[in-house]
């Protein structure tokens, strides 16, 4: 028996088109990207990055037979929406390819990662010393990322429950210290809700946000906290899960499904 | 939360299954019996038996009568799967691996085996064929000869989309549902639990070991392995039982009659008939002869069972209430709002299964739904074990495979799944 449903249905859909989740999340990154580009003229380290996933994605696909899909895409260009200015063109395509090799690609392909590749790759940098505290996307190029961030949460491709946990835990955050709220926040929000890296239960997704939260709040809002956030949270989501099913066999009297 | 206490006569009244989408599609059957289209043809369908080598007991061109085995399980032989009609045996189709594909009988007279059913309940099922009915959980197969379950749990609610309402054919025969009862009620140690539609509770007698439970919620709270979490411990190895109302119905009717039923009721829904009804129909009926002259002009499919879980074929199976008939191409719409834009994005398959919180509604009484679709994916059978694999069966997974963008069929890797934990995997 095959296992492919039906696949009339699922190819129906246009063949070697990027698949709904990765579609969405380039019209999220790619308007803020071009923003970005025109306004910073900041080309080289993006291009680099660009070219070093590109590289690291069809080298990943030959050694294992499989296609390299579209993934590698979306994680470098919301890498390169991210990166501050001072970053130099080699030091990002190291760290691009470093964070998708490491974090996506030998683990097999997308949906298998533990980590978003962009946070690895951002977390990577700043553990060198290589990312300053500053810099990073201004308000319009992050209000670029809005629409098809919208997107992603109205089609539930995004999961709502950990972006509104994290807001949540922003917002109070915030509302108590004073401080601004950091344009980077939005992008930041692609990368800490993150779908195939974070919580699968539902209250996970939640705890996961606001674990995010208050991590993006203590590093007040930097593209080095929100990297940090993003990838500790990932980190600890299946924590987190095995703590909501536990309380849900225990609900049960030690059953579960 | 429900907590499960053990034995039938502690069960809760109620149960709420939150989560659960909406399937909206066009045809729902008119709650009415209407005169079907006489049937020249039946088949039983290896499709529904996909772990049964037969040993055949007829031939071709043999004539038959209604009840009569005409083959039985080479593993097991004391379960026979019998004539769902009298006539002759047309055609013994076999496929790859000399595997069963159909049985196919031309209906000619009304000769029916006669059984007596004064011996033990679990033989003369078996004789008569009937002991398919059940479907045993953990792995969803028909039970051993000698085995007998602590409960059985009848289905006597249907969400699947344009099912016929169960209780129309319960109230049509009340007292053969109950002496079909009855009969379950002496297999079963512990007893019998009836699970039903809120305010469509099945007329039985407040007997010892008879419980009714009612189930409330969106599909597929009617299916079996959304509600059995919560009223026993399959997820964790304990074996249950659950049969469906129409067989509750025919083992009633081969105890007060002695032979097994001709008919059952079964809806014939979809958009493209033209009056969605129910109709009596044989067993295995032939559908283009069901379907003829009932449905609305242009390309059709025709499926045995409901538009999630069914199949396209040339008959009617074995447990199938209903014919869905809908124009080609034609999809029906599920869930709401997010869904129906994520549907509007055009995009090829995922390579990745995407953490849709409409999965978690698509098997509502497991939170760990997601999990549980990477271990079936990844074939890890220990994690599959530990997410709730056990209680569930092909049908459950069919909403999860519509709604999951990789394009896998959950219930072929489910099936695959519990065959090797059936083997000793995932201890």
């Amino acid at each position: 028996m095959s296992i492919q449903a039906d696949l009339s249905r699922a190819e129906r859909r246009l063949p070697g088109l990027p698949d709904r989740y990765n579609l969405l999340l380039l019209a999220a990154v790619v308007p803020a990207v071009l923003v970005r580009a025109g306004t910073d003229r900041f080309l080289l380290a993006p291009a680099g990055a660009l070219i070093a996933a590109l590289l690291v994605a069809v080298l990943s696909a030959l050694l294992s037979n499989r296609r390299p899909g579209w993934s590698w895409l979306g994680s470098s260009l919301l890498f390169a929406l991210l990166l501050p200015d001072a970053v130099s063109p080699w030091q990002a395509m190291a760290a691009m390819a470093f964070g998708l090799a490491a974090g996506e690609r030998i683990f097999g392909t997308e949906g298998h990662a533990p980590v978003h590749p962009a946070a690895l790759a951002l977390v990577a940098l700043s553990l060198c010393g290589a990312l300053p505290p500053g810099g990073g996307p201004d308000w319009t190029a992050s209000a670029a990322t809005l629409p098809g961030l919208c997107l992603l949460l109205a089609s539930g491709m995004l999961p709502w429950r950990t972006a509104a946990a994290l807001a949540l835990a922003v917002a109070l955050f915030w509302s108590v210290s004073g401080t601004e709220v950091p344009p980077a926040l939005l992008p930041a929000i692609l990368l800490i809700c993150h779908p195939h890296g974070g919580a699968v239960t539902l209250a996970g997704r939640v705890g996961q946000g606001l674990l995010a939260g208050v991590l993006l709040s203590a590093a007040a809002g930097t593209v080095a906290g929100a990297a940090c956030a993003a990838f500790v949270a990932s980190l600890f989501s299946p924590l987190i899960d095995r703590a909501v099913l536990g309380i849900h066999q225990m609900k049960r009297g030690g059953r579960l499904g | 939360m429900l907590r499960w206490l053990g034995a039938s006569n502690r069960m809760p009244e109620e149960v709420r299954i939150r989560g659960g989408l909406a399937v909206r599609l066009e045809g729902a059957p008119l709650e009415l019996v209407m005169p079907s289209n006489p049937v020249s043809e039946v088949a039983l369908c290896g499709a529904d038996y996909p772990d049964v080598r037969p040993h055949f007991l007829v031939s071709e061109g043999d004539r038959v009568r209604l009840g009569q085995a005409l083959f039985a399980d080479r593993r097991r032989p004391q379960i026979r799967f019998a004539a769902p009609a009298a006539g002759v045996v047309r055609e013994i189709r076999l496929g790859r691996r000399r595997r069963l594909e159909a049985v196919v009988i031309s209906v000619e007279g009304e000769e029916a085996e006669e059984f007596a059913t004064g011996e033990d309940p679990g033989s003369v099922l078996q004789q008569s064929g009937l002991w398919t009915s059940f479907l045993a959980r953990p792995h969803g197969r028909v039970p051993d000869p000698d085995a007998r379950p602590e409960t059985i749990f009848v289905t006597a609610l249907d969400t699947r989309p344009l099912a016929p309402d169960p209780m129309v054919a319960i109230e049509l025969e009340p007292e053969t549902f109950r002496r079909g009862i009855s009969v379950l009620r002496r297999l079963a140690g512990a007893g019998v639990v009836i699970c039903h539609a809120p305010g469509r509770r099945p007329p039985v007698n407040g007997q010892d070991r008879i419980r009714t439970v009612a189930i409330r919620g969106r599909h597929p709270a009617g299916l079996p392995g959304t509600w059995l979490p919560l009223l026993s411990r399959v997820a964790e190895g304990q074996i249950v039982w659950c049969i469906g109302y129409a067989d509750v119905l025919a083992i009633g009717h081969l105890w007060l009659h002695g032979r097994l039923p001709a008919e059952r009721i079964v809806a014939l829904a979809g958009p493209a008939v033209e009056n969605p009804g129910l109709v009596r129909l044989r067993h295995g009926a032939r559908l283009a002869e069901v379907v003829a002259g009932e449905l609305r002009s242009g390309p059709v499919t025709i499926l045995s069972g409901d538009v999630l879980g069914g199949r396209p074929s040339e008959y009617l199976g074995r447990y199938h209430q209903q014919i869905t008939a809908l124009p080609e191409g034609a999809e029906p719409r599920i869930g709401g709002l997010s869904l129906a834009i994520a549907r509007q994005v055009p995009g090829g398959p995922s390579a990745a299964i995407v953490p849709l919180e409409a999965l978690h509604r698509a098997l509502p009484a497991n939170p760990a739904a997601i999990a549980l679709m990477r271990a079936l994916a990844a074939g890890d059978a220990m994690q599959a074990r530990r997410y709730g694999c056990l209680a569930l069966d092909e049908e459950d997974m069919a909403l999860v495979t519509r709604l999951c963008q990789t394009g896998a069929d959950y219930g072929v890797l489910l099936r695959r799944m519990l065959d090797r934990i059936a083997a000793g995997e995932g201890e």
